[in-house]
């Protein structure tokens, strides 16, 4: 199989079960992933870039263990794309002051959480979506948090992360448009990414099936159904395929969409304001 | 978690200026043909029948092709156009290319103009080949569809290759094989390499999309495209180094993968989901139906090969190139055209008032009598060439004339389209 430093790590496994202890030798961080309920709900998260940042462990090492147990590197890859990614994320004690610019910070330590093999992401979420304004949750980690941190800057929340030493602290507040401005106005996810952000707008959804309307019907009716749909709620739909000609119309008017491909002729979309 | 591209969608104007050309061409053909019928009667190899065939596969087909092309890669290769500028200038050079090979074969001038027209379609050509080739490395998905394009193209680079190798030959004959027979594969490897494997390969994805016909099992196309290209590379290697055993069995294998590609369409057919076909879809498939015809004749034309066949030639290549490949772009035209023009006039209406459709952009009673007076226009042609009467080739024409005239309305009346509001439109 052919890889890159976009490939997935559950892909990785799926392919070849080796890849567990090949990627756990690397380093202790990811022992996590011998953890099958932990494997679970990271792996299908995380790509290599994000994994060698987790681990600060460099991409070559990463390609060096899996062409050991036969995947094949993509010849075309760059390893050097991924390096400065984390570089907005990481931020200096100056910078947070005026991040949480005197917001009451409640801190949450999830090492614990870890160790016993639970997944801190929900409590982390549910705690995310009850913030004021004047308030900020600190996330106590002993690894850089990197697919939580895009979900929640997709959800509109501004995140930092400071390290010190062995420990990785992320503080999150309620968003602001500067953050909104960094996210993608579409982004294809993960079963579990999907399901996650279908949680968020829970009760608030509109489903609509457009699989069996004949071009381009589907776009007319998924738009008028947007006119329509109050600004907090989300439109569910069932495609056939990743709609080229909407996505930029949906832009345009200010919509945001997440985009889970079950398969061939099989698409999910949710979209929302 | 990937950002997925959100403006993959092509200017409108690359699609457009396309179909413009695509149908004044035809038209113009058409009209020339009517004045001339004689052509069709005498040696295939004449000056006016090869300026009308170039006239009409280079600024007909294969510019409207790529009209289509643009239009429907974002959605076949989920990405974008690699470049518009290149799109524009292979579009440029191809049609001032056509139009000189057009002019010297007409004026039978056979030396340095026919040359350089060709060294300006070919240019042409590795523009729009390097442009799609950095298009599909962008590409991640994996279709057997995106193999037929990729693979088209390769035939079309080798036959614009051939045909200047051809036209060199002419003034300087350094060709060791007889000039015909490398006419043959250039013929071929253009109508069935290119505009054959393109079609499939666009044609698979289109009408099981309009068909509303799912979950289609694909292995048909890939044995079609597998035999297909075998029975290329199998005629053109027993044609340069003279094996006689090689085309009967390269025939056999391109018959083969026609039937194999018709099967596929033939199941989306019967599982379609939307019973009642539109008009561009009937024209679309009966189209598809008369890929039988050229099947049939390539037989008899296989086995007398060394007698008097010039107008079963002739008959072979006007069904391909009339009766399938041009109906076949006549009926698709309006189920691709029309999509882009209302996008670009209604997309920001869409929803917040009431729009009319693609379909509301055209006249259909114009396609029904256009779809009819071609289709018998073409029976006429075929009976005329095959039993040599020019009567019947010229009503024959008349009718092609007449349909390429109503086809022309339409799609001028598409293109040139105003945005209408409270749902005024064209009756149907």
């Amino acid at each position: 199989m052919k890889i890159n430093s976009h490939t997935k790590i559950s892909t990785l496994i799926k392919h070849n079960k080796g890849a567990i202890d090949a990627i756990a030798s690397l380093n202790v961080h990811f022992n996590k992933l011998k953890n099958p309920i932990l494997r679970a709900v990271l792996a299908p998260r995380v790509t290599i870039a994000d994994a060698s940042r987790i681990g600060k462990c460099a991409i070559a090492d990463f390609f060096n263990k899996l062409k050991e147990i036969g995947f094949e590197i993509d010849p075309e890859e760059n390893y050097t794309s991924s390096a400065n990614q984390s570089k907005d994320e990481v931020q200096t004690a100056e910078s947070l002051e005026k991040f949480l610019d005197n917001r009451s910070c409640e801190s949450l330590d999830v090492r614990q959480m870890i160790t016993d093999n639970d997944d801190p992401f929900n409590l982390i979420m549910s705690k995310a979506k009850k913030l004021e304004t004047n308030q900020a949750i600190e996330i106590i980690n002993s690894f850089e948090p990197i697919p939580l941190i895009r979900i929640l800057q997709y959800k509109g929340f501004a995140c930092r992360m400071i390290q010190e030493g062995e420990i990785y602290r992320t503080y999150i507040k309620k968003g602001t448009s500067e953050i909104s401005d960094s996210t993608e106005d579409s982004i294809l996810c993960t079963k579990e990414e999907f399901d996650s952000f279908q949680q968020n707008f829970q009760g608030k959804i509109k489903t609509i099936d457009v699989r069996g309307l004949e071009m381009p019907l589907p776009m007319v009716t998924i738009l008028q159904e947007l006119e329509d749909l109050q600004s907090d709620n989300a439109l569910f739909v069932q495609h056939k395929k990743i709609p080229q000609y909407l996505l930029p119309e949906l832009t345009a008017r200010g919509c945001k969409t997440v985009i889970y491909v079950i398969e061939e002729g099989n698409v999910q979309l949710l979209i929302h304001k | 978690m990937n950002g997925t591209a959100t403006q993959n969608a092509p200017s409108s104007y690359i699609v457009t200026s396309h179909f413009l050309v695509g149908g004044t061409a035809w038209l113009l053909a058409m009209i020339l043909l009517l004045f001339n019928p004689d052509t069709l009667t005498q040696h295939f190899f004449n000056p006016k029948l090869l300026s009308l065939t170039h006239l009409l596969v280079l600024s007909w087909v294969t510019t409207i092709i790529l009209g289509a092309l643009y239009q429907l890669l974002p959605v076949i290769l989920l990405c974008k156009l690699y470049s518009e500028k290149l799109a524009i200038a292979s579009f440029i050079l191809l049609q001032l290319g056509s139009i000189g090979i057009f002019l010297c074969f007409w004026n039978a001038v056979f030396n340095y103009p026919l040359i350089i027209s060709g060294i300006l379609v070919c240019l042409s050509i590795a523009l729009f080949c390097f442009n799609l080739c950095m298009t599909i490395r962008k590409s991640t998905v994996k279709r057997i569809e995106k193999t037929f394009i990729l693979s088209s193209i390769v035939w079309l680079a080798l036959t614009v290759s051939i045909g200047l190798l051809l036209a060199i030959n002419f003034s300087f004959p350094f060709l060791q094989i007889s000039h015909l027979e490398i006419l043959k594969l250039h013929a071929h490897f253009g109508i069935v390499g290119w505009f054959i494997q393109l079609i499939i390969g666009i044609s698979s994805v289109l009408l099981p999309m309009f068909f509303l016909a799912h979950n289609l099992k694909k292995k048909p196309l890939h044995l079609s495209f597998y035999l297909l290209n075998a029975a290329l590379v199998l005629g053109a290697l027993s044609k340069i180094f003279h094996l006689e055993i090689g085309i009967p069995i390269s025939l056999l294998l391109g018959i083969t993968s026609i039937g194999a590609y018709l099967y596929f369409i033939f199941i989306a057919y019967q599982k379609r989901l939307k019973r009642k076909l539109d008009v561009g879809m009937k024209k679309s498939v009966l189209s598809l139906a008369f890929l039988l015809i050229p099947l049939g004749l390539s037989i008899p034309i296989f086995f007398n090969h060394r007698t008097e066949t010039h107008f079963l030639a002739i008959a072979y290549f006007i069904t391909l190139l009339i009766g399938v490949i041009s109906s076949l772009i006549m009926g698709q035209t309006f189920k691709t055209l029309p999509f882009i023009i209302w996008l670009k006039t209604y997309k920001s209406f869409i929803g917040k008032e009431k729009t009319p459709l693609p379909k509301d952009l055209y006249s259909h009673p114009l396609v029904r009598w256009q779809n009819g007076i071609h289709f018998s226009g073409f029976a006429l042609l075929l009976f005329g060439i095959s039993f040599h009467t020019i009567i019947l080739i010229t009503v024959g024409l008349s009718l092609l004339v007449l349909a390429a005239l109503l086809y022309y309305k339409n799609i001028i009346a598409i293109i040139f389209h105003k945005r209408i509001t409270h749902g005024n439109t064209y009756s149907k």
